[in-house]
C-alpha cells in the first residue's frame, strides 16, 4: 500500500510520519480542520499532534492547520487533479489511490437542491485504509460448508473493519479456495485501484471493476468475467439490493458488506428486511470496534425458515 | 592576401543571409509551436472531460504526439506522478523548456496563469480556461500567419540583399 504520508503537505507528512513509526496500524484517522489543531484516532482514542508527532490530549503545544496547509494537501490527494473526483465530490468525499477516504467540509455549492460539490474545502478528515493480511483466515472455515463457500454479507458500524475483512475474504477466496473472484469497487475502497490496477492484495485470481456504480457493476462482472464469486462494499441502494438478487439467482456466490450495528437493526432497514427475511445470505458476521475494528460480535447461518442463528 | 579578404567578405555575406533565413525560420517555428500547441490543449481537455487526472492526461497527450512540447509534457507527468503541486511543477518544466520554445513573452504569461488556475478548479472551469487560452493562440496563430506571409519573405530578401551590398562595398 502506498505510503499516507505522500497525501499531505510537508508540515502535516513529517507529523504522520512520526506517527506512523510509533503507532503504525492503529492509526485510524487523520483529521485537518482550517484554524484548529491537528488531530488523529489512534487505537479508538482521538488525540492532538505536535509538530513532531508526539500525541497530545489537550491543543497546547499542538500543530495548527491552516487553510493553505488543506489545499496543499488536497492537490497532493489529488494529484493536482481535483476536477477529476467531482462525481464523488457530491458525496462529501473521496477515495485516493491505496483506498483512503477522504471526508470533507466546508461550503457546499449546491444546484437545483442537491450538493455538487464543495467550495472552500475547509477541513477533512482522512480515513486510513487497512490492509491486514490473515486477519479473515479465523472466519474463513465458518463461512464454508462442505468445502463451498456460502452467500455471505459483513455487518459492522462505520470503522468496525468489515472493508478490511472483506479485503482478506476476497484475497483468500482467489487463493486459498481458488475460485474466481469479481469485485465491484465503485470508491476504489477495496482494491485501492491505481490506473485501474489493485494496489492491496487481492489475490492471483481477482478482477476488479474500478468506479462503477456498484449495481451495475455487479451485474456487468456477471456477464462479462464469468466469475464464481462477486464482491461488493457497502451495500445500500435499492438497486444494489436488485443486483444481489440477480447474482444470487445466477448461481454466484457473494460477499458483502453493510452498514448495521446489529442484525435486528439492519433487518429492519428497508431493502433490507426483505432480503434478510428471506434469507438470501446464508452466512452474516457481525462485527464492531468494541475490542479495537474487526471485533467479531457473531456469526450467523440461515437456520430453518430463513431464521438466523448464531454460529 | 587577397584569398584572406574574399574568404572574410564571404563569410560575412554568408552570416547576414544566414541571419534573415533565421529570423524567418523563428517565425515558422513559433507558428508550428502554435499549432501543437493547440492541438495539445485540446486534447488535454479532452481527456480532462472524461476524467482522467491530469498526469494520465498529459501521458496522453505525449503518446499522440506532442511535438515541440513533449518534453514539457512527459517531465510534468513524471513529476506529478510523483506527487508534486501541478502549479510549480507547471511553472518550472515552462521555464526549463523556453529556451527550445520560440514564443514571446506574453504567450509564456497566459501559459503560466492557466497553469496555476487548474490547480483546484472544478472541472468546468477548467475546461473553460483552457478553452480561453485556445482562443488566445488562435488569435496569435491568425496574426503569425498574416506576419510570415509578409515578413517571412522580407526577412529572407534582406539578408541576401544585405550579403551582397555588403560583399559589393567590400570588394
Amino acid at each position: 500500500m502506498p505510503d499516507i504520508t505522500r497525501l499531505f503537505c510537508l508540515p502535516v507528512a513529517e507529523a504522520i510520519h512520526q506517527i506512523m513509526r510509533n503507532h503504525g496500524n492503529t492509526l485510524q484517522e487523520i483529521r485537518l480542520r482550517a484554524g484548529k489543531p491537528l488531530a488523529v484516532s489512534v487505537g479508538g482514542s482521538n488525540r492532538f499532534v505536535s509538530p513532531k508527532g508526539e500525541l497530545l490530549t489537550t491543543p497546547r503545544g499542538a500543530l495548527r492547520v491552516d487553510w493553505d496547509m488543506i489545499l496543499k494537501s488536497l492537490e497532493f490527494m489529488s494529484r493536482s487533479s481535483m476536477y477529476a473526483f467531482e462525481n464523488e465530490m457530491r458525496n462529501g468525499y473521496i477515495t485516493v489511490e491505496g483506498g483512503h477516504r477522504i471526508g470533507m467540509v466546508g461550503r457546499s455549492i449546491c444546484q437545483n437542491g442537491q450538493m455538487t460539490g464543495i467550495n472552500p474545502i475547509a477541513g477533512l478528515n482522512v480515513r486510513i485504509a487497512h490492509e491486514i493480511r490473515g486477519c479473515a483466515e479465523k472466519l474463513l472455515p465458518y463461512l464454508e460448508e462442505e468445502g463451498v463457500l456460502q452467500h455471505t454479507l459483513i455487518v459492522s458500524p462505520p470503522g468496525g473493519g468489515k472493508t478490511t475483512i472483506l479485503r482478506d475474504l476476497i484475497r483468500l477466496a482467489s487463493d486459498r479456495l481458488h475460485l474466481a473472484v469479481a469485485v465491484a469497487d465503485e470508491r476504489s475502497e477495496i482494491g485501492g485501484c491505481y490506473r485501474g490496477i489493485p494496489q492491496c492484495e487481492l489475490g492471483m485470481q481477482t478482477d476488479v471493476l474500478d468506479g462503477c456504480p456498484k449495481a451495475e457493476g455487479m451485474l456487468m462482472l456477471l456477464r462479462t468475467m464469468n466469475p464464481q464469486v462477486i464482491a461488493a462494499d457497502e451495500l445500500g441502494g435499492r438497486a444494489e439490493l436488485e443486483a444481489v438478487v440477480t447474482v444470487l439467482h445466477a448461481g454466484v456466490k457473494l460477499l458483502c458488506t453493510a452498514h448495521s450495528n446489529t442484525l435486528e437493526e439492519l433487518q429492519r432497514r428497508p431493502g433490507f428486511d426483505q432480503l434478510l427475511n428471506n434469507g438470501i445470505f446464508e452466512r452474516i458476521v457481525v462485527l464492531s470496534g468494541r475490542q479495537g475494528p474487526g471485533t467479531v460480535e457473531g456469526i450467523y447461518r440461515r437456520g430453518e425458515e430463513g431464521r438466523y442463528v448464531m454460529v | 592576401m587577397l584569398w584572406f579578404k574574399w574568404t572574410g567578405i564571404l563569410l560575412i555575406g554568408a552570416g547576414l543571409a544566414c541571419i534573415g533565413f533565421w529570423l524567418a525560420y523563428r517565425l515558422d517555428r513559433r507558428l508550428e509551436e502554435y499549432r501543437q500547441l493547440q492541438k495539445v490543449l485540446m486534447m488535454l481537455s479532452s481527456r480532462m472531460r472524461i476524467g482522467e487526472p491530469m498526469e494520465l492526461a498529459m501521458e496522453s497527450c505525449v503518446m499522440a504526439g506532442a511535438g515541440a512540447w513533449e518534453r514539457w509534457l512527459r517531465h510534468m507527468a513524471e513529476r506529478l506522478s510523483k506527487r508534486e503541486a501541478l502549479s510549480s511543477v507547471w511553472r518550472e518544466e515552462l521555464d526549463k523548456a523556453k529556451s527550445e520554445l520560440h514564443l514571446e513573452k506574453e504567450d509564456y504569461r497566459m501559459l503560466e496563469t492557466l497553469g496555476n488556475s487548474l490547480q483546484g478548479a472544478r472541472l468546468e472551469n477548467c475546461l473553460g480556461l483552457i478553452s480561453q487560452v485556445q482562443d488566445y493562440f488562435h488569435a496569435q496563430q491568425r496574426m503569425l500567419e498574416q506576419a510570415i506571409s509578409e515578413q517571412g519573405r522580407m526577412y529572407r530578401s534582406i539578408g541576401v540583399l544585405a550579403a551582397i551590398l555588403v560583399m559589393v562595398v567590400l570588394a
